[in-house]
């Protein structure tokens, strides 16, 4: 069996006359003794450590720690310890310090069990700390996983499915936690369908913690602002949104129904985050719609969001573009309403950038092409829209890593 | 991400090379904050971006509130066309003076 390695650092300025028998003592008892200067050990490249490293106390505290540093990247490092040299004090300084020491007189047995017990303690020390480390890791992801687990409850349980609509939703995050979210909830005592698709702008906890307020206050807005006049008597028009007399006077009177919440729902949440979080630069990008189940009369705003797109039962498509900024970034920002009418048989697809810039391993995004051609073809069901995406985005990815979050929302409209 | 500055008589110029997203942007941020001027102008040179990401936006965006509040004129010269496009869909574009190159640049902030 190989003997254990013991490596020697005397303080050359406290002379030897101190170190009467540590190295002979030593041997006698089993060890492989080596002696260096301390220049000698920090200058060394040697990949490997000694077991056991002795250094004089004389030296100080902070040289000794400088030598025990030079092996502590080693998977397994020696441990430290000390012998006084001709200063007790420094001895004491360096126990006091965290280190394991040895004393005159140097007897080769007694040497030997002290030194298989101090080793022992340090083993035992770095086992502690690993744990420590390990433990603190999984706190971290305990913590992540609680996050996820309340940011779920974020996002509806269940979708309101109008008669003769279907609707189905796709979610997953690149991480534990998201920015990205969808919603879907009845409006005006459900002659409304509200639903949104939003992308807070970075990743992670800082974006998901805005996620939560977003959504909350788009919904919030939405569900308690009257339709009267479209004007939400809560909220007084921020300056520069849309003149909502004008806006109501654009549309039919049954359209209209829808539009009071949904431009203070956006107008609202615009102003609070720039009000309220302007320093911290979180935005999101959002479509925001409203549909009448009966008619299929649609009226959104899209903020800064990639547009929707449109499938028609025929095979056409028609996407919905921006119809104002990204929300939260700019006070005064101004958000047009845009409308469409969903015909039997025709889908609405809203999703986050996940899915057009997934990449691929070559790193080819997927892009617009791609996901108007997965729309294509004949329509069963929003949840068949989804399902043929999900393929699509499966053969386009292959092995890569999902960088981004992904979310999808499609409304379907039965043929029949 | 690498940053760099120069001086073009009253304007800092600082040119983005690289990717800005999620992975860079922390330190992008801090580092571009340190070095807009207090006054004078400042001229963003994203020619060297590969990529940017919403969160290479909201480095951004934070950096126009910084301008903004020191009343320091800003503008961006060289938006490759794939930022440019991220920029406009978001509508982020209209906050900004945007130059073809770094000479228009100077030239717009100079006046």
């Amino acid at each position: 069996m190989r003997k254990p390695c013991v490596l020697i650092v005397a303080d050359e300025a406290a002379g030897t006359t101190q170190l009467p028998g540590l190295a002979p003592a030593l041997s006698d008892g089993g060890f492989d003794v080596r002696t260096a200067t301390e220049d000698e050990v920090l200058a060394s490249d040697e990949p490997d450590g000694p077991d056991g490293l002795l250094v004089s106390a004389s030296l100080g505290l902070q040289r000794v720690a400088m030598l025990a540093r030079r092996f502590a990247h080693l998977p397994a490092p020696p441990t430290t310890i000390v012998f006084p040299q001709d200063d007790l004090d420094a001895l004491e300084a360096c126990v006091r310090g965290g280190f394991d020491y040895i004393m005159p007189p140097f007897l080769p047995s007694l040497l030997r069990s002290r030194m298989s017990s101090c080793w022992e303690r340090g083993q035992l020390a770095g086992a502690v700390e690993d744990m420590a480390a390990e433990a603190s890791l999984r706190a971290y992801e305990r913590d992540l996983a609680i996050a996820h687990e309340i940011q779920s409850g974020f996002l509806p349980e269940k979708l309101p499915a109008p008669h003769g609509w279907d609707v189905a939703s796709r979610f997953r995050p690149a991480r534990q936690v998201a920015g990205d979210f969808y919603d879907g909830f009845e409006l005006v005592d459900g002659r409304r369908l509200g639903f949104v698709v939003a992308d807070v702008c970075d990743k992670g906890v800082g974006a998901a913690l805005f996620m939560a307020l977003i959504r909350t206050l788009l919904r919030h807005t939405a569900e308690h602002t009257g339709t009267a006049s479209g004007s939400g008597d809560d909220l007084p028009p921020a300056p520069g949104s849309m003149n909502m007399a004008e806006a109501g006077a654009s549309l039919s009177p049954m359209l209209s129904v829808g539009a009071g919440p949904l431009v203070q729902a956006v107008v609202a949440t615009n102003r609070y985050l720039t009000r309220n979080h302007l320093r911290q630069g979180y935005f999101a990008t959002l479509i925001f719609g409203v549909l009448d189940p009966a008619s299929g009369a649609l009226l959104y705003i899209n903020g800064g969001h990639n547009p929707a797109v449109l499938q028609r039962a025929d095979g056409s498509h028609t996407l919905l573009p921006p119809t104002g900024p990204a929300v939260g970034m700019m006070l005064h920002s101004s958000y047009a309403l845009g409308h469409a009418s969903l015909e039997r048989g025709d889908t609405l697809l809203l999703y986050t950038d996940g899915v057009v810039e997934a990449r691929a391993t070559g790193g080819t995004l997927f892009g617009m092409e791609r996901l108007l051609t997965a729309l294509s073809g004949p329509v069963k069901s929003a949840e068949t829209v989804l399902s043929g995406i999900d393929k699509a985005l499966r053969v386009h990815v292959g092995g890569a890593e999902q960088s981004d979050d992904i979310t999808m929302l499609a409304l379907h409209r039965s043929a029949v | 991400m690498e940053l760099a500055k120069y001086m073009r008589g009253r304007v800092t110029v600082l040119a983005l090379e690289g990717e800005l997203d999620s992975a860079t942007s922390g330190e992008a941020r801090k580092r571009i904050s340190e070095l807009v001027p207090s006054d004078g102008a400042a001229l963003l040179d994203l020619g060297g971006m590969t990529y940017m990401s919403s969160a290479g936006l909201r480095v951004l965006l934070l950096v126009y509130r910084q301008v903004r509040q020191l009343g320091v004129p800003l503008a961006l010269a060289r938006l490759n066309p794939d930022v440019a496009e991220v920029m406009t869909g978001t509508g982020f574009i209209d906050f900004f003076t945007v130059v073809d190159s770094v000479d228009d640049g100077v030239e717009a902030l100079s006046g």
